[in-house]
Order: C-alpha cells, then structure tokens, then sequence
C-alpha cells in the first residue's frame, strides 16, 4: 500500500470484504496492494487530501447540475424530479489486453444477435433447426411480426448496443443483459471524461488512456450510411437525419439533446414529423423537409399510433409504412426487443454457436427459466436465494432480490411466476465486483475510499464499416453500502471508465 | 441560413418573450418602489401609493389576483404576487421556469453558455432560501429585481456574441420586441389614465397639460421603461408628459419606443420570411400560403409610426389609440404563430395534389 497523506482518503487503508476488487488485491502474504495496472493511480489518489478530493466531487456534480445533465426519475403518486446522476471520481481502469477480450467478445455477441434477428424476420431457420423454441421467439411480447419479411439496409438491425457486463468473486466477465432497443448512458461516459479531464487532470498523468471523442462522429457517419437517398452529408437536401426523443419528461432526454447537438442534427419530436405518400418529413418554418434516418429513443410500441398502440401521442401516424417502403431507415431497426428478451438471453451462447460456429467468448449468468417444468421447479424452492427478473422489464423495475426480499414479496413472486412462467428468469445472485469508490465522512468534510459493486456498460456501434466498441463505456456503482442495484433510478452513481493504450 | 423545426422557433420566440417579461416586470416593480418610498405615510399619500401598486397589476394583467372583495393589493403583496407567485403564470419566477422549459425543449441548438445562464439562474430563482430573502423587505426586493435585469442583460449578452444569426436568432428577436411593443403600450396607457386621473373627461390635451404640473410620476414612467436619461438627451428639455409621451411612442432612435421594437420586430419577419419555401431541401407545406401575413401587418403599422405625429393619436384619443396599437400587436402574434408554428395537423384536402 502506498503511504497515504495523513488526511488522506487512504488514511485508514483498504479493506476487499472478500469481494473481486476492482482496484486492490490480496498479496501472496494477506496484505492488500493495488493491481498492477492501478498502481499509479492508487499513488496519485494517496497523495491527496481528503478535502481536496471531497471538494472536486463537489464541483463536478455541481458542474453537471448546472449543465442540465440530468435525468428524471419516476416514483408512484409523486412528481418526478430532475436529478443528477452522482458522479464518482475514482476511475475505473481496464488494461489492453483484458479490454481486447471484452471487445472481441461483444462484437461476436453483436454480430450473432444481428443474424438471429434477421433471421427470425425472414427464414426463421434457427426457429426449425430447433435452437430455440418458436413459441419462446413468436409468443414475445417484443416479436413485431409487422416488420416479418420487411429488408432493412445491409440487413442491419442493431446499429447501437448497450450490453451490461459484470465480474463476479472469480473476476470473470460475464454479460447480464443485451440492451438491443434503445440503450442510454453515453452521454454520462462523454461527460464523465469531460469533467474528469477538467478537475482532476493529474490523475491522468503518463497512463495513455484511450480517447471516448469519436462516439458522436462515429454514430454519424453510420446513420448517414443508412439514408436511402445517399446523398453527399451536409449538402443542402442531402440526407436527413434526425434523433426522435419522447420529449423532455423521458428520463434520458439530456442524452437525446446531448447527441443530437454533439452530431450537429436536428432532434424531434413525434408532432414534428408527418408521413405523405410513405415519406417522412418534418415541419420547418420554410415548410417540409424530408427525413431519411431516425435514430429514434423511443420504443417500438410508440412509434406508430396506427400500427401499434393507437393511443400513443409521441410517435408518427405513418411511419411504419414508410419504413416498409424503404423510404427511410430506423436505428434501431423495429423488432430488436425480442433478441434482449430475458428469456431468449438463455439461448444466446447456443446463438453464437449456430450462426458464427464459435464458441462464445464472453459467459452468460447462469439463468433458469420457469417456462421449463424442471426450471420452474428449481426456481419456486430455492427463490430466496434468486434474483427473479420480469423478461421485458429494465431499469432494476419489477425485479425481485431473493436474500433481502421479505415473506410476502416471496410469496407475491411465487404466484407470479406460476401463472406466467414465461415472463419471468431467476438468476443466482451474483456478488458484483467492487471497485473503490469515495465515500464523504459524516461530517462532509473530508472522506475515504470504500468498495462499492460495479458492473460495466459498454457500448457498440454497428455499421457499413463494421463493428465498433467505444473504449470504455458506462461504470455504474452502487454508491449505497452493500447495495448490489446500480441502475440510476435505484440509487446508482458513475464513474469515469479508462481503457489503457 | 438554416430552417428551423417549427417548434424550435416557437421556442426561441417564447424564450424572447418570457425573458422581456421577466426584466420589464423587475424594472416597474423596482421604479414603483422607488416613487412610492419618499410619499411619506399620510392617509392622503397611503391612498395615492395604493394606486400606484393597483396599476402596476393592471399593467401586467393581475387585477384580477386582488378582488374589490378582498384586501386591496399592497406594497408587500403585490411584489409578492409578481416576482414570485405560482398561481401568476406571467410572474418573474415562473417567466424564467418558461423560458427554461423553452430552452431545455432545444437545449441541442443553443450554446452551452447560454443555456447554463439561464439553467443557472432558474435554479437560483427556486431555491426557497432565495425567495425568503427578496421577500424580506423594500430593500432586497428591489435588489433582487436588480438582479433580474442583470441576468437578462448578461443573458442577452451571451445570445448576442454565441447565436448564429440564422432563422432562430430572428424568431427570438421578434418575440422579445412584440413582447416590449405591448408592454410599452400598456404601462403609457395605465400610467397615462393614472398620472391625468380626474381630468380624463376633458380632453387629452387639457388632460395633459394639467398633469405637467407633477413631473416627477412621469420621471418614474420614464426609469420603469429605462428611458429616463435618454429622454433628457434626446428631448434636451424638462419632463413634460406630452414629450414623454411623444418619445415612449413614436421615437426612431429609443430602444424601448413602440415605434423602435415594431421596427424590429418588422425586420425579424423579414428575414424570416424571405427564406424561401424549398430553402434547404424544404418544400412547401401542402395547403400552405406563400405570402406572410404576419410580416404584411408589422410592415403596415410600423409605415404607420414612420409618418405619424402625437398629435394624431391625440385626436383619436390616447387611450384608444393605444388599445389599437395592442390589438394590432396581438394579431401579429396570432398570425406568427399560425404561420410559423401551426402544428395542425394535416387535412385530406392538403394532402390531395
């Protein structure tokens, strides 16, 4: 262990709790020292004062208050409210070569979920070959059996990703969700580095951290690749592409504005936009302009009141008859939601297999499936010791944890999942690797380094050019000690990830 | 020049009309305290300050918050109600909230400076702390109306040197300047049915010219409209209501006559409407008329002002030449928001070519 400054937020040492710890280990005589890739690090944060790095949490999440990064959370009966996302300012650090793995290992997954989703709109092979069940696939809520024989460009339906990974007491990744429909967060990791950067520059020192800038101009270049009038970009009539956001009540419009603004294209609204003869165009003050990629945040179900649910105002009565025409190109494609059901991710290893024919590099959770007689027994004896998952649900929403749940709410899932054995996945519970994190003493004046659960969002691109991994992604932590919930509506913070050079 | 999404430009033109809202509201309720203040605490000066409070709710449009029934609105109540009260969807708070909301709704077209400006203040304006504090008294009330115009003046300042003067800049101009042709309009028509009172049945003129007695209301019109130094230089001579009123109204030069914010106004809608449907890969909308109303009814009032004299709206009375002037300002508004902001959906009989 380094010395730490007397004040310091290493003053009392670091204790591992028997967790995976991100940052320290264990040497081979009991004593705890920073892994090697964070010795710099760790040196540079025990140097400091307590105060000093208590003061530059502070004006980081004032800073980002200020700037209106934010997010609304939603709670039953009240107001929803307009809060930031706690920032940490303890990095995460991930060497080349255990980064390279990571990388290599979701560009498979993409690639693989990418052909499954084409597949099960068009030939539906591996729903014949057996692979997994056709009842599983076509009886999802998210199966849009409106776009079954519908072509998209390059047979492209993910062109963003968000999967969330995790390590748990061996340090393993493994992957926990695939979010394949709108995933948000980016925002937070573009920033995060930008505040990082600006108070706390030191820290960076001679490490060679790998650049997060090119997300906005990478997502670009790959939604001008998909108009269907490819046309030269930026050109008067050249290719119009849009962001369609829910409006400012969705708790990730900061992102939609963020990235639109950081591409330079306009961001909209379902009333800003109406269809004409299968085209898509938005309302200016000179009149129409036609739309030819919408890189839309909102959900299938939304985005066409005459197609799916009637009643939805954010959507564009139309729009999906202009996408079956071809006319313009969503990102991502309608249907994906059904390659990110819970129940489905059992199958996504036996996925890999059949249509890449590799072994899949990056593990799932184990995940049983009470839809399985066997499963749903297992599952109802040993649901205090699960975590129990509605298929469709994210955001930690409708989500039981077995050790902390209580008689009744045992009791409430039991029946649940017996009469809809199909919604619901029951994982063991997975004790998250912990990664120090800055914790302000009761006082606030001054504070020290404590281990709180990680996991890792990494996020990737897909398009004409391939697949692309943004080095980094999304740490989120669960700021509450003990807590093994990140997700930010459930008291989650972040923190800024490097990926070394 | 690029065309703007019809509900940015609404934005941009609601964000220009709260913001002059807010700094016009600051600036008479911080003039009134200043006129008020020195009369003294005679029944007779409790009577005429309690005027003055009444038609500072008249100006703004909140006669209705203080019925006859009730209590009469007072120097505590009445700021109350205009700087901070949520029932008052026109007080300085909740003006700032609008332009706020406006801002967050295309935060993705301002620049970042602009945006935490008024990101900034919003949240400073909420805090409970803030609002107990300007609540405390004559004193910080009028400072924290100072800061108001402060901040309005700092965010027009960081609009002007970061805003591209593309369509949007104009659609923000146009709202600011309607919204202060109308707020002249009202506060010289209140003040003016104030200040001549009694001898209102006797004429303008007559009425006029018996108020010249008591300059010093006037002066107090003339600082709530900013206008009070540059009255004496452009006038170069005493205060006399009939030339306050003359310079409020018709001045070319003062950037808070009527005649000078129509002027603006009149060559925002010209930019505006010079862009040509089909600019920038834009079409006409089906059913959409070419020729801009809006642009047609500014353009005729300010000719209007150009060739007009005071004595011409003496002889069609004051006031009502002032409640035509208000008119016609609110039809431009309507016909800016039908021609620019419409989101009416699209018929049959437009879509059919």
């Amino acid at each position: 262990m380094p010395q730490s400054a007397p004040g310091g937020v290493l003053r009392d040492g670091y204790d591992t709790g028997g967790f995976y710890d991100e940052a320290f280990e264990r040497g081979s005589d009991g004593v705890v020292v920073p892994r090697a890739h964070y010795a710099e690090l760790v040196a540079q944060i025990a140097s400091m004062d307590g105060p000093e790095v208590r003061r530059a949490t502070e004006l980081a999440n004032r800073s980002f208050l200020h700037r209106g990064v934010t997010f609304t959370v939603y709670s039953e009966g009240e107001q929803s409210a307009e809060r930031i996302l706690p920032f940490d300012p303890i990095p995460r650090i991930l060497p080349a070569d255990e980064w390279a793995v990571v990388e290599a290992g979701l560009r498979q997954r993409i690639q693989a979920l990418n052909r499954f989703l084409h597949d099960v709109y068009h030939g539906q092979e591996i729903l014949r070959d057996g692979i997994v069940p056709r009842r599983l696939v076509v009886l999802a809520r998210d199966f849009r059996r409106e776009v079954v024989g519908i072509d998209v460009p390059d047979d492209q339906y993910i062109h963003v990703a968000g999967c969330d990974l995790i390590r748990g007491d061996d340090g393993r990744w493994m992957v926990l969700e695939d979010n394949l429909r709108t995933p948000s967060g980016v925002s937070y990791v573009l920033a995060n580095r930008q505040i990082m950067t600006r108070t706390l520059p030191d820290w960076f020192a001679e490490l060679g951290v790998r650049s997060v800038d090119s997300y906005a101009g990478q997502l670009l270049d790959n939604l001008v690749g998909l108009s269907p009038r490819r046309a030269v970009p930026g050109a008067a009539g050249g290719p119009g592409v849009v962001v369609l956001t829910p409006g400012i009540y969705n708790s990730a419009y900061f992102e939609h504005a963020f990235l639109a603004q950081q591409m330079g294209v306009e961001l909209v609204e379902g009333r800003d936009l109406f269809v004409l003869e299968n085209r898509v165009y938005m309302r200016t003050t000179t009149g129409r302009r036609q739309v030819d990629v919408i890189y839309r945040r909102i959900d299938d179900e939304f985005l066409d009141p005459l197609a799916f649910r009637s009643e939805s105002m954010l959507g564009v009565a139309g729009l999906l008859g202009a996408v079956r025409t071809g006319n313009v190109t969503l990102a991502n494609a309608i249907g994906t939601g059904v390659a990110d059901d819970k129940v489905v991710y059992r199958y996504v290893p036996e996925i890999i297999r059949y249509y890449l024919g590799e072994e899949p590099i990056l593990d799932n959770v184990p995940t049983y499936l009470p839809s399985d007689p066997e499963h749903l027994d297992h599952v109802l004896r040993n649901l205090e010791s699960l975590v129990v998952k509605q298929a469709n649900a994210s955001g930690g929403y409708g989500m039981l944890m077995g050790p902390s749940a209580d008689e009744d709410e045992l009791a409430d899932f039991r029946s649940r999942i017996v009469t809809n054995p199909r919604d619901y996945i029951a994982q063991p519970v997975i004790p998250l690797s912990r990664h120090p994190t800055f914790v302000p003493d009761e006082r606030g004046e001054s504070g020290t380094l404590q281990g709180r659960h990680v996991d890792l969002r990494p996020y990737v691109l897909s398009g004409p050019d391939g697949i692309s991994v943004l080095p980094g992604g999304l740490t989120r932590v669960a700021l509450v000690r003990g807590s093994l919930v990140v997700n930010s509506s459930q008291g989650g913070g972040s923190k800024d990830t490097w990926v070394l050079q | 020049m690029r065309a703007v999404l019809s509900r940015m430009a609404e934005s941009l033109y609601w964000i220009g009309r709260y913001v002059e809202r807010a700094e016009q509201t600051a600036r008479l309720t911080e003039a009134t305290f200043r006129h008020t203040v020195v009369m003294g605490s005679t029944t007779e000066a409790e009577a005429r300050r309690q005027r003055h409070w009444a038609a500072l709710l008249d100006i703004v449009g909140e006669h209705s918050a203080f019925p006859p029934e009730g209590p009469e609105g007072d120097e505590e109540t009445v700021p109350a109600h205009l700087i901070f009260s949520s029932e008052n969807g026109n007080s300085i708070v909740e003006c700032i909230a609008r332009a706020r909301d406006n801002a967050h709704t295309m935060r993705h077209q301002l620049a970042t400076e602009m945006w935490e400006a008024l990101n900034r203040f919003h949240l400073d304006v909420q805090r409970p702390g803030r609002r107990r504090q300007a609540a405390s008294g004559a004193e910080s009330t009028t400072r924290f109306c100072r800061a108001i115009v402060d901040f309005s003046q700092l965010l027009q300042g960081v609009t002007d040197s970061t805003m591209p003067r593309e369509e949007g800049w104009y659609f923000l101009q146009a709202g600011k300047f309607l919204e202060r042709a109308e707020w002249t309009a009202r506060t010289i028509d209140v003040n003016y049915r104030l200040l001549v009172g009694a001898n209102l049945g006797s004429g303008d003129r007559h009425a006029l010219a018996a108020a010249a007695e008591d300059p010093q209301p006037w002066g107090t019109l003339l600082r709530s409209l900013s206008s009070y130094e540059s009255y004496h230089r452009i006038q170069s001579r005493g205060i006399r209501p009939t030339a306050v009123i003359e310079l409020l109204i018709l001045s070319a030069v003062l950037p808070r006559s009527i005649r000078f914010s129509i002027g603006k106004v009149e060559a925002a809608l010209a930019h505006i409407s010079e862009q040509a449907p089909g600019y920038n890969g834009s079409e006409p909308m089906p059913g959409a008329s070419t020729e801009s109303e809006a642009r047609r009814e500014v353009g005729r009032l300010h000719a209007e002002f150009a060739y007009q004299r005071l004595d011409d709206l003496l002889d069609g009375g004051l006031h009502e030449s002032l409640l035509d002037i208000q008119r016609r300002c609110y039809r431009i508004g309507d016909r800016v928001e039908d021609e620019f902001f419409a989101h009416r959906p699209l018929t049959a009989q437009d879509v059919m070519v």
